[in-house]
C-alpha cells in the first residue's frame, strides 16, 4: 500500500518533468536551449518513473533491469545532445534538408 | 589499492604478475558476463548450458585479446561522483522545468568558453558527458582543450560549477601527465 | 494502479503529439532531430508504463533496444551527408583565435 502510494507520487512527480520538457521544447528560442529543455527535463523526469517502477518490480533482476535502461537512456540522452549542438554549431542553424 | 592500480604495479613487475591480472580480468569478464545475463533473461536463462558457455566464452576472450591501456580509476572516489551526479542532474532537471514552466520565461542563454584541464580520452568525454546534465550547460564543441559551453543564463556563474566538476572528475581518474610532476 | 498507469502512459503520449508541433514548425533539421529524441525517452517510459498496465514484461526488454538504438538514431543524423567540416567555423570567426594547440602528449 505504502509502495503504491509512493509509486503514484514518483510517477506524477516523472510527469511533470516530461511536461516541462516539452513545454521547453516549444516554448526556448532556439535549438540549443530546446536541447538543454530536452536532455536534462526527460530524464530526471525518466529517473523518477523508473523510481516508481522498480517499487514494484518482482525481484532485483527486474530492478537492475530499470537501472540499466535509466543509464542506457541517460548517455544516449546526453551523447545526442552534444552531437546535434556541436553539428548545428558547425553547419548552422538553419541548414536546408536535403 | 584499486584493481587496476594493481594490474599495473603487476605489468611492471614482469611475467608472472602479468599472468596473474591477466586471469583476474577474465574473472571480472566472466561476473560481468553472467550478472549481465541473469539482468536480462533471468536466473532459469543463466543456467542453460548455452549461456554458461556463452559467460565463459566471454571470460576466454578477454584472455586471448590483447590488454588495452589502464583506465585508470580511482575506485574510492566513484561513489563520491555518482552522489555528486546524481544530486546535480536533479538540481539541473528541476532548474530546466521551473524556466521552462514560468510563463516569463527566464532565459539569458549565451556561449562561454572554458579551458578543461583534464587529460583527453575517459576523463574528458566524461567531463564533456556530464556538463550536459548540470544545470544549465550544455557541451557544444571541443578544440583541443578548450570547450565552447552553451549556458542557459549568463548570470549563473556556471564556470564555477564546471569548476567543482572538473575536481571531482580529476578526483576519480589518475592523470598519467600529473604523475611524473607530483615526484619533483 | 492499472488505471493510473494508462493515465500516466496517455499523458505521455500526449506529450509526444504536443512535440510534433516542433517537427512541424522546425525551423533547422536540428530541431527536428529534437523531436526524434524526445520520443526517443518518452516512448521508453510509455513502454515500461504499458508493460505493467498490459502485464506484458516482455515490454521492458522493448524500452531496453530502444534506449540502445536512440544513440544510433542520433548519430545517423549527425553523419547523414559525410559532409566535411567547414573550414571556417564561427569560433574562429567570433575571437579570431587559431585553433589550440593539442597539448595532450
Amino acid at each position: 500500500m505504502i509502495a503504491n502510494t509512493l509509486t503514484v507520487i514518483l510517477i506524477l512527480a516523472g510527469l511533470v518533468f516530461f511536461a516541462a520538457g516539452t513545454a521547453g521544447l516549444l516554448r526556448f528560442p532556439d535549438v540549443y536551449s530546446r536541447l538543454h529543455a530536452l536532455t536534462k527535463a526527460d530524464n530526471v523526469g525518466l529517473g523518477l518513473v523508473i523510481l516508481g517502477l522498480m517499487l514494484q518490480a518482482g525481484g532485483p533482476a527486474d530492478i537492475l533491469k530499470l537501472f540499466l535502461i535509466w543509464v542506457l537512456v541517460l548517455a544516449a540522452g546526453t551523447t545526442a545532445a552534444h552531437m546535434v549542438a556541436q553539428r548545428t554549431w558547425t553547419h548552422g542553424e538553419f541548414e536546408s534538408d536535403r | 589499492m584499486t584493481r587496476v592500480a594493481k594490474h599495473r604495479d603487476a605489468t611492471s613487475r614482469g611475467g608472472l604478475n602479468r599472468a596473474r591480472a591477466r586471469w583476474r580480468r577474465a574473472a571480472w569478464t566472466v561476473l560481468a558476463a553472467a550478472v549481465l545475463w541473469w539482468i536480462l533473461a533471468g536466473l532459469e536463462a543463466l543456467l542453460e548450458p548455452l549461456a554458461l558457455l556463452a559467460v565463459l566464452l566471454a571470460g576466454a576472450a578477454s584472455l586471448v585479446l590483447p590488454t588495452g591501456r589502464p583506465l585508470g580509476v580511482r575506485f574510492r572516489a566513484i561513489p563520491g561522483l555518482i552522489g555528486y551526479f546524481l544530486r546535480a542532474s536533479f538540481l539541473g532537471g528541476i532548474d530546466i522545468a521551473r524556466r521552462a514552466l514560468d510563463p516569463k520565461l527566464p532565459i539569458a542563454p549565451d556561449f562561454i568558453e572554458y579551458r578543461a584541464d583534464l587529460p583527453h580520452g575517459p576523463p574528458l568525454t566524461l567531463f564533456m558527458a556530464v556538463l550536459s546534465l548540470l544545470p544549465g550547460t550544455l557541451s557544444v564543441r571541443l578544440e583541443g582543450r578548450l570547450l565552447t559551453v552553451h549556458v542557459l543564463d549568463r548570470h549563473s556563474q556556471p564556470e564555477m560549477a564546471l569548476r567543482e566538476l572538473e575536481k571531482r572528475i580529476h578526483a576519480a581518474f589518475e592523470d598519467p601527465r600529473r604523475q611524473s610532476e607530483e615526484t619533483q | 494502479m492499472t488505471v493510473f498507469y494508462l493515465g500516466a502512459a496517455l499523458f505521455l503520449l500526449a506529450t509526444i503529439l504536443l512535440g510534433l508541433i516542433r517537427v512541424l514548425r522546425g525551423p533547422g533539421s536540428g530541431d527536428r532531430m529534437l523531436a526524434a529524441q524526445l520520443f526517443g525517452t518518452t516512448g521508453v517510459t510509455i513502454l515500461l508504463l504499458l508493460s505493467l498496465t498490459l502485464e506484458t514484461p516482455a515490454l521492458v526488454d522493448v524500452a531496453l533496444v530502444f534506449a540502445l538504438l536512440a544513440v544510433v538514431a542520433a548519430v545517423a543524423f549527425v553523419r547523414q551527408h559525410g559532409l566535411p567540416e567547414p573550414s571556417g567555423t564561427p569560433i574562429h570567426q567570433r575571437h579570431g583565435q587559431k585553433k589550440e594547440p593539442d597539448d595532450d602528449r
